[in-house]
């Protein structure tokens, strides 16, 4: 058996972190040139050269150029990081906790969950039509917190959430994630059946995909986000320890359940955080982990990082792309994410048995 | 007491009537001096509080010596039990272990002694499945009062069949032995670093420091673990079946190296073993589990008495003098012997 040296370590992991990085603001930049509005390379580098103290450039953009910049496609580039970002931290943390790299961030009847608020919400609309505030994203936030909350005493039931075996743990709730997001999902169609005026409404909001009105749903999102985010990132160096098994864990000081049950609720959090604005965007949280993982290693704090930085750029790109590829019209953003991750993730599939055998 | 006062009375009705009529005025003195006459009840009375009197000060002269030895005790439990799913497991467990000494668990499959380990490293805790009773304290202080992190600091375990995580390099696994000591929030610093490499130096892992933990053979995933478990920098040290994965050379290679650490650390090692005559030689006390009882404790010497090991291994062993002055027990095939 060939050892199989992790590709990066130590200077190698900030190396990873600073490419990925720069990854991301490549595909920023790419996303806020690329629009019905051809607005310049040049000039909108210009334009955010202008932020940095001290720097005056000439030929920024001005007037409705300037705004459709500033108030149209960076609010939109932002929301796609934030929730590209999400969910691939969300799906490595899940990865990680539940040591399956089957996992995606829609375990444990997230979407299901989501996708019954977000039909009773589109479905009923017109009975909520003067709301101060969009229900929507609140219902979709709701539901797939629901759902989670559903998983988790149903499998607290059986008796897995914080026994002493942790595989047995795990499988209960995976299980429980199943029947929960199946009874959901019976429930979201029933719904949909009853209300056929608005099945396209419903079908677009599954298929994923982003819509802004100004900065609202990125303040919408970022706290949950951030606060998500760095939760799991100070779990991570935890979630190592968890590798070597219970038993292990706990000699060595670490109290598994309460590392897993940390990481089960705020993994949920980004999701449910990311679902609300964006719909159901797939492969994202399954196949951004597993690509970073195989470049750097099982360090989770470093996956995480990475994770995030490569979620959002791969997201922002293909934001890009659902945009203007059959512009004015837009593409549902799960059907880009799904068309280019799922030959990737294959790609990665063919290599790692490669590298294994 | 004054019914007891009227009882007695009455049953020497006769010869107090005689002194009553004496001495009406003073009642009390009489009976008392009466009394010893009739010597059954008195004596009992007196034996007892002499022998309440002559228990107490054993149990006081039994407790002086156990605490000015737990100065140099740095583990010990006390009637320890284990009951798992209703079935008694461990009964009445006594250990008693000082900084520098080794201790041995033997007996044959299903003894008890993987249990007693889990138990006295804390890491089986009372639950609804598991009842424990008694004490395992480490410095004096029982374990169910320390928190986990606490026990991580205390006492190391080097399990029998360990988790080595996929892809996780040498150094990185060494280095989780330094868990107890960070938190859940604190990643490992420089002072962790320098613990870490000199462990490796000493256990002469430096070479396959980058290379991942899962894909390094028997004997150097064995010197990680140990590496691991002395990253905890523990004064107590658990290993379950260190050996029973290693061929005969790394066998007696981990055991010196263990031996050689516990020398030079201090110290406190408990294991579980199969090989008798490795734990003889290893040991300088045998604990000989049978059905979750000791049938057994003692040197070496004591222990490994051929012919109780027999009728309890239900095996034909033959007992060898080494040079050294230890014992070896053979197994030895019958017809042949």
């Amino acid at each position: 058996m060939t050892p199989m040296t992790p590709l990066l370590r130590h200077r190698g992991e900030l190396f990873a972190v600073v490419g990925a990085a720069v990854l991301l603001l490549l595909a920023c930049l790419l996303a806020l040139v690329v629009g019905a509005a051809g607005l310049g390379f040049s000039d909108v580098v210009r334009t955010f050269g202008n932020w940095v103290p001290g720097v005056h450039l000439s030929h920024a953009l001005v007037g409705v150029d300037r705004t459709v910049l500033m108030e149209i496609r960076l609010p939109r580039v932002a929301l796609a990081a934030l929730v590209g970002g999400a969910l691939a931290v969300a799906g490595a943390s899940f990865q990680g906790v539940f040591r399956n790299p089957l996992v995606d961030p829609y375990l444990l009847g997230t979407a299901s969950g989501a996708g019954l608020g977000a039909t009773i919400v589109l479905s009923y609309s017109s009975a909520v039509a003067g709301w101060p505030i969009n229900p929507l994203p609140v219902a979709a936030f709701v539901g797939a917190l629901s759902a989670v909350a559903l998983s988790g005493m149903l499998a607290a039931a059986v008796g897995g959430s914080a026994s002493e075996s942790g595989g047995a743990a795990s499988s209960s709730l995976l299980l429980a994630g199943i029947a929960v997001a199946s009874f959901l999902t019976s429930i979201q169609t029933f719904v949909q059946q009853r209300r056929s005026d608005t099945l396209r409404l419903v079908y677009a909001w599954i298929l994923g995909g982003l819509t802004t009105s100004g900065w609202g749903e990125v303040r919408l999102v970022l706290p949950y986000v951030a606060v998500s985010a760095a939760v799991l990132l100070v779990l991570a160096r935890a979630l190592d320890v968890l590798a070597v098994g219970d038993e292990e864990a706990r000699s060595l000081g670490v109290s598994p359940s309460k590392v897993r049950l940390g990481v089960v609720l705020f993994a949920s959090l980004a999701t449910a955080a990311a679902v609300s604005v964006a719909g159901l965007i797939g492969f994202v949280g399954l196949i951004v982990p597993h690509a970073v993982r195989a470049v750097v290693g099982q360090k989770s704090r470093i996956v995480l990082i990475v994770s995030f930085l490569v979620g959002a750029a791969f997201l922002v790109a293909a934001d890009s792309v659902a945009r203007t590829i059959i512009s004015p019209a837009e593409l549902p953003l799960g059907v880009i994410t799904a068309f280019v991750g799922a030959p990737i993730f294959g790609a990665i599939l063919i290599r790692q048995h490669r590298r294994a055998t | 007491m004054s019914p007891g006062a009227t009882v007695q009375p009455v049953e020497t009705v006769e010869t107090i009537e005689t002194i009553e009529t004496f001495e009406a005025g003073e009642t009390v003195q009489p009976v008392e001096t009466v009394q010893p006459v009739e010597t059954v009840q008195p004596v009992e009375t007196v034996e007892t509080i002499e022998t309440f009197e002559t228990v107490t000060p054993t149990v006081v002269v039994k407790q002086t010596p156990a605490s000015r030895v737990s100065t140099k005790t740095v583990l010990s439990c006390e009637h320890m039990g284990l009951t798992l799913d209703g079935a008694v497991v461990l009964h009445d467990l006594n250990l008693r272990a000082s900084a520098g000494e080794w201790i041995v668990l033997l007996g044959p499959n299903g003894a008890g002694k993987s249990s007693a380990l889990r138990v006295l490293s804390g890491s089986l805790r009372a639950s609804r499945r598991a009842t424990i009773e008694g004490t395992v304290s480490i410095y004096g202080v029982a374990l169910r009062e320390r928190s986990r992190r606490e026990i991580g600091q205390t006492i190391a375990v080097v399990p029998q069949s360990p988790v080595f995580p996929v892809g996780v390099s040498t150094v990185d696994y060494v280095l989780l032995g330094r868990t107890p000591h960070l938190g859940l929030f604190a990643s490992p610093g420089k002072g962790d670093h320098v613990i870490v490499e000199e462990l490796l130096c000493r256990l002469d892992l430096e070479a396959l420091r980058e290379r991942p933990v899962h894909s390094l053979s028997g004997g150097e995933q064995q010197r990680a673990v140990i590496g691991r478990a002395l990253a905890q920098k523990a004064p107590v040290l658990v290993l379950d079946e260190p050996t029973s994965a290693l061929d005969v050379g790394h066998q007696q290679q981990v055991l010196e190296l263990v031996d050689r650490l516990r020398e030079e650390e201090g110290l406190v090692v408990i294991s579980a073993m199969h090989d008798l005559s490795l734990a003889g030689q290893y040991a300088h006390k045998l604990v000989l589990l049978n059905g979750g009882t000791v049938v057994n404790d003692g040197s070496p010497r004591t222990v490994l008495e051929p012919d109780s090991l027999r009728k309890l291994y239900n095996a034909n062993l033959h007992a060898v003098d080494l040079p050294s002055g230890h014992v070896a027990v053979l197994p030895v095939r019958q017809n042949l012997e």
